[in-house]
């Protein structure tokens, strides 16, 4: 496929059938988008179905116009970006700015509904205990039965009438006193009668004393506890006259400081920035934890490229017997789930239990307290870490060696100059500008590396005297997980942990970019060489 | 080009109303969804507890019910983790054949079943019925997705300690049905007589292990849920209790000398070899079965593991009245259900009786709620759980309880590892963890009022924004923030302390009083003085 033809579209080349398969194809596209779009914007997911439909809106105009279809090769991927990566990216900053989490988890209109759902029962309200029955055209009457042993028969729209069982048109009482049959009715056992979902809802009796059914076992004179008021976003409780207004997502007293459960998702400004520089965790050992969060990943970084290079550099000779054999084996590492490996290390890492503190007991009769010891412990998450990543780097290496040609080590050769010399001034540079960029984004990679942290012992072992939770092999990002979250107090803030991220983000962002000062200087160097 | 552009336009505004069309069948439920449920209320106080007339089970279906149509007349849907799948579709297949309502059972795994409710329930697309330990069911309720419960007179017939674990602010919001805890398991080959004090119990292991015929003294599996039993039997605890039985955050137990005491036993035993350290639970469960630990503290859900493994174990209590914590297993009902009432009389009708509690309980090998199955429950592990379980307390359903864990896991760590003494570190845990408890605006003092949002807050009436944040004076007697540009007008404001309005002063320093009003004839500024003696604001404008 030559790129000057998408340019130049020749407008016969399109059979009708291919044409009519592309239509075909379009229509289904809009058709599925648009019932997904429906359905979200019914859900209350406005930023999703914005998303949606922009995104969509785009492969539209990609597929539908000539001058756009040189993009029609990318659309899958950019349709793919702005789902998974751009969207992500707006939800995360936007919730970043919100209360979003637990106590806080519905939508305001969710809330209110909870909340005016809730009832109360007025001081000269009654409650009774309650029987229903049914007539053939689907009404009801209830049987009610007060505290005093008084029984009630109430229907829709008339206020309840004194009865008792026997009475004309009623049958006889059961052992509780409940009449078997109404003249018309039919008696609904409670589980038939519940089967109704509009039964609750039913008011019977008459206006301003009307009785509805709250729970399997009572019916009483409800009302509803708490009015709204749009105006000032406000509510009242009828029971007790106090007014609760809407402050940051919780509606409350400023009388009483009492709270009405649940909350609602709402925009609390710098609120959660403001909460994380002011929190617990910037006082603990936060310079040590960034200390090794530096080291950790430069140590990883050098050590599984080390590895990785030196195998890739004993593959690399020409005369190594059973070469695939072991380049299979020595890929194996990187083909196991990374949970998997960092659960079965810990394992044999166990101080007791464990394969290697066996080994090494038998041997050198000395067991590494992987665990206990802080730097044993650091030891150990570079070793696991050397092991996860050191093929990945044997592969880039053997690729990139391949390219550096021979005759430049010839020439070195017949100048006299020793292999590691070789090395030195040949491999090492030209290799370093093709693996460069790959080493920054292992860097980055490791700098998060949460998974790995988190699973072998959980940041440990903790830190002495620490004013925070904190352990040795803590980085940024687990620290802060076990203190926004794990330990965070307040149940799960989804805001907080948004804010959290982003300024995680952005120390990220300022590594990367000194970093890439670096790439820039290596490219530099080799245009220059 | 866009002739063809305007076709495809015009397909697509035909092909969406179509759709919408179709939708429109389906989407008119949700909007019925959302009116049910009005029944569901917190029980006012005045409700009448009990008829005079004793209840019979009302679970019996009355002779006069109309003959049922083949259809299930209604369907509720419930959530269940696999293991108990299979226990609770039987229920469902009985009550689908006795009330022709069908109970649909969808496996959810355990860890998740909180996080997908959470997802669910607020679209209206959740179950009916959810089965939560307890203190996974105080998140959902204090986010608003559960309908209280209103057990009737069925409510005698539960353990209290059970009903009071389903409580919160007085409203229960679930039905127990079994109660787990931890117990001492131990080897009837091996031990002869039973340990009367820890001590003795350590003894027993140390004389077994001198005779080479264990390897460890006891099976502590890792963390400190399994010893909580041991930190009780000291004295220790993690929250204490109000009169009304709530746990109250700000009182921390951990770092009591009955706490320090629990961590300076396992101290000194993994010292001496006697407690492996650490040890997780399925190393500890598997040297049990192999009759290589005299001693093993676990639950009820490792009793199939034992029984299979044929090693001759017993069930007893904590030595020195330890009380482990306990969870107790409930159901909930979907505030947002359309079914609220049919879900509350499923529970309350049918799996409160006894035959199905009998079945639950038996079948789940866990001591029910229930009272009568409680009672004459005749299988002699269970009884056992139940005995060491008596004075169980259940675990903290409050959110505190999250940050307790790591700083007390992290603490004996350092001391069974011997970097900290064991009074320093648990004095060390308790101070971090009451950090992270206690409210970081302790001590603010603030002036909300409806001039806040011009004043650099993001809105008015918000007692803990930094902007308007008072500042205490030289002398210390007074606090004062200001002076705040504003707009002519009418302005109200009043005093908060702590960033929060539980504690709150208006007109003339009452407590809870009237908001104080002041006006700004043109625009000025405003400062504000408050006197904590006698709790007064003083509001100056220029």
């Amino acid at each position: 496929m030559s790129a000057t033809s998408t340019f130049n579209p020749p407008k016969t080349q399109q059979t009708p059938f291919f044409s009519l398969i592309r239509w075909f194809f379009i229509l289904t596209f809009n058709f599925g988008v648009i019932g997904f779009i429906y359905q979200a914007l019914q859900l209350g997911y406005m930023q999703l179905a914005g998303v949606v439909t922009t995104v969509s809106i785009l492969v539209n105009v990609i597929l539908i116009f000539s001058w756009a279809s040189p993009y029609r090769w990318m659309v899958i991927g950019l349709a793919f970006m702005i789902l998974f990566t751009v969207y992500p990216l707006i939800f995360t900053i936007s919730i970043a700015f919100t209360n979003y989490g637990d106590g806080h988890l519905l939508s305001q209109a969710q809330a209110l509904e909870v909340i005016q759902r809730e009832s109360y029962l007025p001081k000269t309200g009654k409650a009774y205990r309650w029987t229903a029955y049914q007539s053939p055209d689907g009404n009801y009457v209830l049987w009610l039965q007060d505290q005093d042993g008084q029984s009630y028969l109430v229907r829709e729209g008339s206020a309840p009438v004194a009865a008792k069982a026997g009475d004309p048109g009623i049958g006889e009482a059961d052992a509780n006193g409940i009449p078997k049959s109404i003249e018309g009715f039919t008696r609904l056992n409670p589980i038939l009668a519940a089967t109704d979902a509009k039964l609750p809802q039913i008011k019977f009796g008459v206006e301003g004393q009307t009785i509805q059914i709250r729970s399997p076992s009572e019916a009483a004179e409800l009302r509803p506890r708490y009015v709204y008021d749009s105006a000032t976003n406000s509510l009242t409780d009828q029971e007790s006259g106090e007014i609760f207004y809407a402050i940051d997502g919780t509606y409350t007293s400023r009388t009483s400081g009492k709270q009405i459960v649940p909350g609602y998702q709402s925009f609390v400004g710098v609120r959660n920035f403001s909460d994380f520089l002011q929190s617990q965790a910037l006082r603990g050992p936060l310079l040590q934890i960034l200390t090794w969060n530096i080291i950790f990943p430069l140590l990883s970084v050098v050590s599984t490229f080390s590895l990785g290079l030196a195998i890739a550099l004993l593959f690399n000779d020409a005369a190594m017997p059973f070469k695939r054999l072991f380049r299979t084996l020595l890929l194996v590492p990187y083909t196991i789930p990374t949970v998997i490996t960092i659960l079965i290390w810990r394992g044999m890492m166990n101080p007791d239990l464990g394969i290697i503190n066996q080994l090494t007991r038998s041997l050198l009769g000395f067991s590494p307290p992987w665990t206990s010891e802080p730097i044993w412990a650091q030891a150990a998450i570079l070793l696991i870490n050397l092991w996860l990543g050191y093929p990945y780097f044997m592969l880039i290496s053997s690729g990139a060696l391949r390219s550096i040609p021979a005759d430049l080590y010839e020439a070195a050769t017949i100048d006299g100059a020793s292999s590691w010399q070789a090395f030195r001034t040949i491999t090492l540079p030209l290799l370093l500008v093709a693996v460069g960029p790959l080493l920054i984004a292992s860097y980055i990679y490791n700098f998060n590396n949460f998974g790995l942290i988190y699973l072998f012992i959980g940041g440990g072992p903790p830190i002495v005297g620490a004013t925070t939770q904190a352990g040795h092999t803590d980085i940024l990002i687990s620290y802060v997980y076990k203190l926004a979250f794990a330990s965070g107090g307040r149940g799960v803030q989804y805001g907080l942990a948004s804010a959290i991220s982003i300024v995680v983000f952005s120390i990220v962002a300022t590594l990367t970019l000194i970093q890439f000062r670096f790439t820039n200087m290596w490219e530099e160097m080799s245009r220059n060489a | 080009m866009f002739r063809k552009a305007s076709l495809v336009l015009l397909l697509l505004v035909a092909a969406s109303l179509l759709l919408i069309a179709c939708g429109g069948g389906t989407a008119s439920q949700p909007p019925a969804e959302t009116k049910v449920a009005e029944a569901t209320a917190t029980p006012a106080p005045a409700a009448p507890t009990a008829t005079p007339a004793p209840a019979a089970p009302t679970a019996t279906p009355v002779p006069a019910a109309p003959t049922t149509p083949p259809a299930p007349a209604a369907t509720l849907v419930l959530w269940v983790d696999a293991p108990k799948a299979p226990v609770f579709q039987k229920v469902a297949d009985d009550f689908l054949a006795k009330y022709n309502v069908k109970i649909d059972i969808q496996i959810t795994s355990f860890g998740q079943i909180r996080d997908k409710f959470q997802t669910a329930a607020p679209t209206g697309e959740g179950p009916d019925i959810i089965i939560v330990p307890h203190d996974q069911g105080a998140v959902l309720v204090a986010n608003g997705l559960i309908a209280p419960l209103d057990l009737g007179e069925q409510q005698e017939m539960f353990l209290p300690s059970a009903l009071s674990a389903f409580t919160i602010d007085d409203t229960l919001y679930g039905m127990p049905y079994v109660v787990e805890n931890v117990a001492l398991f131990y080897n009837k080959d091996l031990v002869t007589s039973l340990p009367q004090t820890w001590d003795e119990l350590i003894a027993t292991g140390k004389k077994l292990q001198e005779e080479q015929k264990v390897s460890y003294c006891l099976g502590l599996p890792d963390g400190n849920y399994h010893a909580y039993a041991l930190y009780t039997s000291f004295g220790g605890y993690v929250f204490g209790r109000d009169a009304q039985g709530n746990y109250n955050p700000q009182d921390l137990g951990l770092d009591n000398q009955g706490a320090v005491k629990a961590v300076k036993f396992i101290e000194d035993n993994v010292k001496n070899g006697c407690l492996p350290s650490p040890l997780d639970g399925a190393t500890a469960l598997q040297l049990f079965t192999e009759g290589k630990l005299p001693f093993l503290i676990s639950g009820p859900w490792n009793l199939s593991t034992i029984i299979t493994s044929g090693v001759p174990y017993a069930i007893t209590n904590f030595p020195e009245n330890g009380a482990p914590f306990s969870g107790v297993y409930g159901f909930m009902v979907n505030a947002k259900s359309p079914n609220v009432l049919l879900a509350q009389t499923f529970l309350t009708e049918y799996v409160a009786t006894e035959e199905v509690m009998a079945q639950i309980s038996a079948d789940e090998m866990k001591a029910s709620a229930y009272k009568p199955i409680f009672e004459q429950n005749t299988n002699a592990d269970l009884l056992a759980f139940g005995q060491a379980g008596v004075d169980a307390v259940p675990m903290p359903n409050i959110p505190e309880m999250g940050s307790v864990w790591g700083s007390w896991g992290d603490a004996v760590t350092l001391v069974v590892t011997g970097k900290q003494a064991s009074d320093v570190a648990m004095q060390d845990a308790a101070k971090k963890i009451r950090d992270v408890i206690a409210n970081p605006l302790t001590g603010m003092v603030n002036a909300p009022g409806s001039y806040q949002a011009k004043a650099g807050c993001s809105g008015d009436w918000q007692p803990d924004c930094q902007a308007t944040a008072m500042q205490k004076s030289d002398d210390g007697n007074s606090y004062r923030s200001g002076p705040f540009k504003l707009p002519a007008g009418d302005y109200e404001v009043k005093v908060a302390l702590d960033g929060s309005w539980n504690t709150n002063y208006g007109v003339d320093g009452k407590a809870g009083g009237d908001n104080i009003k002041f006006t700004l004839k043109a625009d000025g500024e405003v400062s504000f003085s408050y006197d904590p003696a006698t709790n007064l604001l003083t509001v100056v404008t220029e």
